[in-house]
């Protein structure tokens, strides 16, 4: 019976065991979190709500007799803003007063930004286990801006007119193409070669040159530009026409006869013209083959030098003669097919070409960024009046394109030979510097180069811009014919740069370049505007000369024409300038495009008025 | 016999005590609950009344007979008209409009002036039980002061 009894006790105890612990698990675990406070809220609707003037605070009372505060008008918080902005001392020492005359035990301050101006605290900050804060943005108000005054912007609604250049590149075309000294080059065979361009209908033409560079050296050539024969005689080398006054707006024909071939590459012509037109750039997806007569096997290269990325590509030639088509990229030749005509034309559609390039190695997506050559061979060995006819093209397309950012000016101009040394022969150098100027702003869209080359044998090669390397041989292998090259943003950051920028060739000893028959040239696109700047005490314009690169000069009133040209002072003027430094292609405080007060649109605003440029968030904080 | 009744006496002497304790332990868990639900209500009436007197009433000009809800500022300030209007009122009208039971005083850091007289504050000032105090900032007289509410049971 002793045993029963005990039993029961021990069941007691489990069931007041049990109870108890039921009863702490149950006993719900409420934590009282304190309520939020209103202070930070409060706080901001006083400084938003009183005005500096009216406010009842001995400190403010000084500043505005003191002269330190001189807009009643503003708000306590604007007026501390101000000093925020300006002086921080007075900012600290006005916040900390008002915020004296509020009694609380909370610890509570005022923050600009992240910096605390004000605090009534019995704890620290740095040690708060629970923050609540109440946020307001404050416009007009930046540390270290002005918070009253004037900004400006500027743009150019149109032009007076805007120096750019037609380019025209020749490419490598003769007749009787075959194996020369273990290689392959033209051979002694009449060919008629004419080039097509189009000047833009309203532009002034203000000079037009043409660099003819036969393929054979004192080769008899004649040349004509719309039918006026410019010259009849042998080239040595090269020779550079003036052929300005045979120019003119719309289409133009240049006619090669070469008694002994076509042309070696080089060859080029500049047409350089003014047009009011601010945007002259477009995209192009159709690149002709020049029209060709001659002997059997006709050659003729393409070389195209596309941004963007490939999607698809075609080939036609209208020709009724046997045609082999090829494509070369650096030192790697591809035979893509031949074919007989079919109705006058030699197509080779997207598939073959994508398979010939596929095959060998070479996909689309590699394509762009660097030159690349079609290469058409036409006809049989000494086959008679052999030729290329118009409507003969490469067509790329490209799945996406750069379009002319919105308000640019697009700019297309020759890049001139800075330096060059360690002859080679006749004018070819071993080393080369180009400079060129990107102004503030700028988009650069290519840099590119026809080269004039000539080897005497294998030889090191090196490409560089702003000193990045962009084609080194060895390792890459040696190029025959360096005869173009080109460059983009998305070859290599840091190829181009707002200023200075430079491209240098370097070559070992059996290489070098012209540097009368090579050409660089440069498409960039310029801002026509610039956005609000910097605030100044007034906006009232004045006067200004600007001097052209063509040595003319216009003076532009803006504004109240009295008043003094200070961009130091006035927001206007400070606007001009900027916009005026953008449009100076070379830093020499020379303007290529050419405008008048009637090119300027100016856009200001009182900032006192209208005060939402820039900002500062304001924070009331308290904390526990 | 005699062994079997002692057993019966120890499990009924323990089953007193825990029943002891399990009412000791209701006993304070009832007290607490209660005591912090009235510091809850009494937190949550004065925010509610204090939101109410920070504000700009209704009608935006009421008076003794149009008013729906107190409130005495007009842009953010303490307008004087309002506050001499609620000084004016009945306090127990004041509670019905604040939809309140518990007591209230209603206080400035500064002295308040209605019609010319210094008055301290306005409500009850005979506090009893479960005081709560309710802080705010806000403008009288063009001067940053802070506003005090004092609600009781």
């Amino acid at each position: 019976m002793n045993k029963k009894s005990a039993f029961f006790s021990m069941d007691a105890l489990i069931a007041l065991f049990i109870i108890l612990l039921v009863i702490l698990l149950v006993y719900p675990k409420i934590t009282h979190q304190k309520p939020k406070s209103n202070l930070n809220e409060d706080l901001i609707n006083v400084l938003s709500s009183l005005k500096i003037g009216e406010i009842n605070n001995s400190y403010a009372q000084d500043l505005i007799s003191s002269g330190k505060i001189k807009d009643m008008n503003k708000l306590v918080m604007e007026q501390i803003g101000e000093f925020y902005a300006n002086n921080m001392t007075e900012a600290k020492f006005l916040a900390q007063s008002i915020l004296a005359q509020m009694n609380t035990s909370e610890n509570i301050g005022i923050w600009f930004g992240s910096e605390m101006i004000a605090s009534k605290n019995s704890s620290s900050y740095e040690d708060s286990k629970n923050i609540e804060a109440e946020r307001q943005v404050i416009s007009g108000i930046e540390k270290g801006r002005a918070t009253s005054g004037f900004i400006a912007k500027a743009w150019l609604k149109k032009l007076v007119k805007k120096k750019t250049s037609l380019i025209v590149r020749g490419d490598l075309m003769c007749g009787k193409w075959g194996p020369f000294h273990g290689s392959e080059y033209c051979g002694s065979a009449v060919a008629r070669i004419n080039y097509s361009f189009f000047v833009p209908e309203n532009a002034n033409i203000n000079s037009a040159s043409w660099l003819a560079e036969p393929s054979w050296i004192s080769q008899p050539t004649t040349l004509w530009i719309n039918g006026s024969k410019i010259f009849d005689g042998q080239i040595e080398y090269f020779r550079i026409f003036n052929i300005t006054n045979l120019t003119h707006p719309g289409f133009n024909i240049a006619q090669l006869k070469g008694e002994w071939g076509g042309e070696d590459g080089a060859s080029h012509i500049i047409v350089e013209y003014e047009t009011p037109d601010l945007q002259t750039f477009q995209y192009q997806n159709i690149f002709p083959f020049n029209e060709m007569t001659t002997t059997g096997i006709l050659y003729h290269e393409k070389a195209l030098f596309i941004p963007d990325p490939i999607s698809s590509m075609r080939v036609q030639a209208n020709t009724t003669f046997k045609t082999k088509l090829e494509f070369r990229r650096g030192s790697q030749t591809v035979v893509v097919g031949t074919k007989t005509p079919s109705s006058g034309l030699v197509v080779f559609n997207d598939t073959e070409i994508k398979t010939a390039l596929n095959n060998a190695g070479i996909p689309y997506s590699s394509l762009n960024n660097n030159y690349m050559f079609f290469i058409l061979k036409i006809g049989t060995d000494n086959q008679a009046n052999v030729n290329i006819r118009k409507n003969s093209y490469v067509q790329v397309n490209t799945s996406s394109y750069q379009e002319i950012p919105f308000g640019s000016i697009d700019i297309n101009q020759k890049i001139n030979i800075k330096s060059y040394s360690n002859l080679l022969l006749g004018d070819s150098y071993k080393n080369l510097l180009w400079e060129f100027y990107l102004p503030r702003n700028s988009i650069p869209m290519y840099a590119d180069w026809q080269l004039g080359w000539i080897s005497t044998g294998a030889s090191s090669q090196e490409a560089r811009a702003n000193s990045i390397i962009l084609y080194q041989s060895p390792p890459s292998p040696y190029l025959v014919a360096f005869s173009r090259f080109a460059y983009t943003n998305q070859t290599n950051s840091g190829v181009f740069r707002e200023g200075l920028n430079n491209f240098t060739l370097t070559f070992g000893d059996n290489y070098g370049v012209s540097v009368n028959a090579s050409l660089g040239s440069l498409l960039y696109f310029v801002r026509s505007f610039v956005n609000y700047g910097e605030a100044f005490e007034k906006a009232a314009g004045g006067t200004r000369t600007i001097e052209f690169e063509d040595g003319s000069s216009r003076i532009i009133s803006i504004g109240n024409p009295a008043d003094s040209w200070d961009p130091d002072t006035d927001a206007v003027d400070d606007a001009v300038e900027r916009l005026l430094s953008q449009l100076d292609s070379d830093d020499d405080g020379k303007l290529d495009l050419i405008i008048d007060q009637d090119s300027l649109d100016i856009g200001t605003i009182d900032i006192s008025g209208v005060p939402y440029i820039w900002n500062t968030e304001v924070q009331a904080r308290s904390w526990s | 016999m005699i062994k079997k009744s002692q057993a019966w006496g120890i499990d009924a002497t323990i089953a007193v005590t825990i029943f002891i304790i399990g009412i000791f332990i209701f006993y304070i868990y009832s007290i607490n609950t209660e005591n912090k639900s009235t510091i809850e209500k009494l937190s949550y009436d004065g925010k509610v009344v204090m939101d109410s007197i920070l504000s700009d009433g209704y009608p935006l000009n009421w008076d003794s007979t149009s008013v729906i809800k107190i409130g005495i500022l007009s842009q953010n300030k303490i307008n004087e008209a309002k506050l001499q209007n609620f000084y004016n009122l009945e306090y127990s009208k004041t509670r019905k409009l604040f939809n309140t039971r518990y007591n209230y005083y209603f206080f400035l850091s500064e002295n308040m002036y209605i019609n010319g007289n210094v008055v301290e504050g306005i409500g009850n000032q005979g506090a009893n039980k479960n005081l709560i105090k309710i802080t705010r900032f806000t403008i009288y007289r063009n001067k940053p002061v802070t506003a005090y509410l004092y609600i009781w049971e």
